[in-house]
């Protein structure tokens, strides 16, 4: 270049690196310390303040961002004090931090009949299993399984579910064992049956088929769907899991979840998971759970290149016909094309036959 | 006079003395025979019980067995058979109560006498520990292997090992079947462990010793129960106190060591197998019938990759890998076959197959396949081997390890139990197949 179109160059760059510099100065506006410290003083204030109302502090608690000692001490006490709103009371100790002191005092309430209510309670074991899940020292993980143990037959619905999710999850024997007798009894379960069935899905599928077998035709769609993703894993119940999925007049519900079930663990899911994709007088959101199952499955299982040009070519269809929009609004044909795209990217098949 | 008066004096005493004494008798007799009656109705529960069996009416079975403790060790043998995995009791029975009674076969048999046939039954509960397993199922076993007290010495080091395992801490009760832990009845593995090792060690078991030692003095580390410490220092004294006692006894026997293969079937007494036309897939996707593969001397075992202890299936293929290499530098890796056949042939997939085997270290290819067998005649060949395996709408509940030598003509010689084989005994076993082979 010669000297003069080089000045002229590194000017222009010059020039457009400084307004570009501006722009972005202008775009990021500085972090403020002051305000954020201000914002947090006042939230914490009107938390603290228990003649405001309690919708106004019930949302100034997002802005206690993370406390110092003197909010701490604060919190514990709103936590402690029974005059509180329960609500409220739980907020506090949502926002201390895991200590002894919060962990005493939450053992005392959960095991003081007369301190809180269900929100409270419930509120609190879901608390104390998220905040402990790594290994706590022997004696106080006793103390807490004991704790949510004795909740297992608390008076409130809220309370026992929150006691049940928290000790499966820690697959807990004597929980599993409450769940599985009373659902084998069929009746004085201690929470609802659906949720009963969903944590012994939880505690593993394939631990309790005997169990939940008798649920696939309860009259509960909530239930018979939580059965069926259970029994997706049963051979016994494959042949009434495909006519459940494929049928028009099962409840739409029951058809995603042996869907989703099924194309976990049926080699021939492609079969009539295709099938449905590409009927027209299915709902939407049957075609779209058929898609998305089948996409699953072809993310984990092996596939040949037949079945994913199959599948391709259903997709397609989809992506190119009329609109089609789920219950949610769920326009099942932009799923399709983003669906499409991807398949493009994953198969060498599909590349090949929809090169764009 | 006063002469006749003392005589009568001891003549009635000795009468009543007597009739005491023939009183006690009449009540020992009549307590035997209730706990006779007690235990043939208790067992005669047991062996109609099966999978469809309500599992508390089988508790209550054992529960009564249990209250006669050492009276009911009539009742022994009825209940190993119950602890094999393949027994009626636990076919077609959900995993968790599967688990739950076995633990309680266990905690019963150690209460009412365990005996030598129970012992690789106990070494498998022991030495195949994993993390996923459940507590109750550990702490009975821990308890069991307790009761033997010193005959039980050999299991003190899978004492040990299990010690610091994740479950250690959970409480449970063994004081009773159901899962409910009531006040002043919890328990844990690591409570267990040291009660058992207060029972079993002598002052010459310096390792159980050194660890009873840390415990009590509160320095084993901070992790550990400190409940741990009044257990470890009553163990301590047990121990201590038993060790002077026994001083002046002779030692006590050695247990028979549990038996971890049978024994070698001469070539005349050999039965072939009888489902051996069994189609199979192996782990690249080829079709096979079984016959074909066995056309020289086979080590056939079982595993499935859903597996979740990893001291099992897991180990088992590991150990057929190196089985694998010691045949190698024996050059007999031609001259003889490893079929690694899965107990879940509706799941693992060829893919699944060959994932699990090359993850594990076995070389795959004509001289070691992982297959799975038609799911149709699968329960055949798991039958005919009476390999130990429950199931539950075809998924494994729960399964010992078993391998099985077979000649080129499709015969059973022995099987390794109980344990992960011996790899010398193993390559030993086959290189004599070899050699049986070769000078015909």
């Amino acid at each position: 270049m010669r000297p003069h179109y080089e000045i002229a160059f590194l000017s222009v760059v010059l020039a457009l690196s400084s307004a570009l510099h501006a722009v972005l100065v202008h775009a990021q506006a500085p972090f403020d310390a002051d305000a954020y410290r201000e914002a947090k003083r006042v939230a914490t204030e009107t938390f603290l303040d228990r003649t405001k109302p309690k919708t106004v502090r019930v949302a100034a608690a997002n802005g206690l961002r993370y406390p110092d000692d003197k909010t701490f001490a604060a919190l514990l006490s709103v936590g402690n004090d029974r005059r509180e709103d329960e609500e409220i009371r739980l907020l506090a100790f949502q926002r201390h931090r895991y200590d002894d002191e919060y962990i005493e005092s939450v053992l005392k309430i959960l095991a003081t009949a007369s301190d809180g209510g269900a929100i409270l309670r419930a509120g609190l074991i879901d608390d104390v299993s998220q905040r402990t899940t790594f290994k706590l020292p022997p004696e106080l993980r006793a103390r807490i399984v004991t704790a949510f143990r004795a909740r297992l037959t608390d008076r409130s619905p809220l309370v026992r579910l929150s006691a049940f999710r928290a000790l499966v999850a820690a697959q807990d024997l004597q929980a599993v064992d409450l769940l599985v007798e009373a659902l084998r009894r069929g009746r004085n379960l201690p929470i609802p049956k659906a949720s009963a069935i969903a944590l012994l899905d939880l505690d593993g599928p394939t631990k309790h088929i005997a169990t939940v077998r008798p649920y696939l035709h309860d009259e509960d769609p909530q239930v018979q769907a939580q059965a069926a993703h259970v029994l997706s894993s049963d051979p016994d119940s494959r042949a009434e899991l495909v006519r459940l999925a494929t049928s028009t007049s099962t409840p739409e519900l029951v058809r995603v979840a042996a869907l989703r079930g099924l194309s976990r663990e049926d080699e021939s899911f492609e079969t009539y998971a295709i099938a449905l994709m590409r009927n027209p007088e299915e709902t939407p959101d049957v075609r779209h759970q058929a898609m998305k199952t089948m996409a699953g499955r072809l993310n984990y299982e092996k596939s040949s290149p037949e079945t994913q040009l199959r599948f391709a070519e259903a997709v397609r269809r989809l992506a190119e016909g009329p609109r089609l929009l789920g219950a949610k609004g769920l326009d099942v044909g932009e799923e399709a094309k983003k669906l499409l795209g991807n398949l493009r990217r994953s198969f060498p098949a599909v590349r090949k036959r929809y090169a764009q | 006079m006063r002469s006749e008066r003392a005589h009568r004096a001891c003549v009635v005493r000795a009468l009543l003395v007597l009739v005491a004494l023939g009183s006690l008798t009449e009540n020992a007799r009549a307590h035997e025979a209730a706990a006779a009656k007690t235990v043939q109705t208790s067992l005669g529960a047991l062996q109609r019980s099966d999978g469809e069996t309500e599992h508390r009416v089988v508790a209550r079975a054992l529960d009564a067995l249990r209250r006669l403790g050492p009276a009911a060790r009539d009742a022994a043998p009825v209940l190993v058979e119950l602890l094999s995995h393949d027994a009626a009791l636990y076919q077609g029975r959900d995993k968790l109560g599967v688990l739950r009674l076995r633990a309680y076969v266990l905690l019963v048999l150690g209460e009412i006498g365990l005996p030598d046939a129970a012992r690789p039954y106990l070494i498998d509960a022991l030495a195949h520990v994993d993390e996923r397993m459940h507590p109750v199922e550990v702490a009975s076993a821990v308890r069991a292997a307790g009761r033997l007290g010193a005959s039980g010495r050999d299991l003190v080091p899978y004492l040990l090992h299990l010690f610091r395992q994740r479950f250690g801490e959970e409480e449970l009760t063994l004081t009773r079947y159901d899962a409910e832990v009531p006040k002043g009845e919890a328990t844990t593995v690591q409570r267990e462990i040291v009660r058992a090792l207060s029972r079993m060690c002598s002052a010459d078991d310096v390792d159980a010793l050194a660890l009873l030692e840390r415990l009590a003095h509160g320095d084993a580390g901070s992790e550990l129960d400190p409940r741990l410490e009044d257990e470890a220092r009553a163990a301590l004294a047990a121990i201590r106190t038993r060790g002077a006692t026994l001083a002046s006894r002779a030692p006590a026997e050695p247990a028979a060591p549990a038996p971890l293969a049978t024994p070698w079937t001469v070539r005349e007494a050999r039965k072939p197998l009888r489902n051996l036309d069994i189609a199979l897939v192996d782990h690249a996707g080829a079709a096979h019938v079984l016959s074909d593969l066995i056309d020289r001397p086979v080590l056939l075992t079982f595993f499935y990759s859903r597996c979740q202890n990893a001291g099992r299936c897991a180990a088992t293929v590991a150990q057929l890998a190196a089985l694998q290499r010691e045949l190698g530098e024996r050059g007999l890796v031609r001259s003889v076959r490893l079929v690694a056949v899965t107990f879940e042939p509706q799941f693992d997939t060829p893919e699944r197959l060959r994932r699990f085997a090359l993850d594990r270290g076995l070389a795959l290819g004509p001289d070691a396949l992982a297959v799975r067998l038609d799911v149709a005649r699968h329960p055949k060949l798991v039958e005919e081997l009476k390999t130990p395996v429950s199931y539950s709408a075809g998924w494994v509940n729960s399964h010992g390890i078993q391998a099985a030598l077979i000649d080129a003509e499709g015969r059973v010689v022995r099987k390794y139990v109980t344990l992960l084989w011996d790899n010398r005994t193993v390559a030993d076993d086959l290189q004599r197949l070899v050699q049986d082979s070769a000078s015909r």
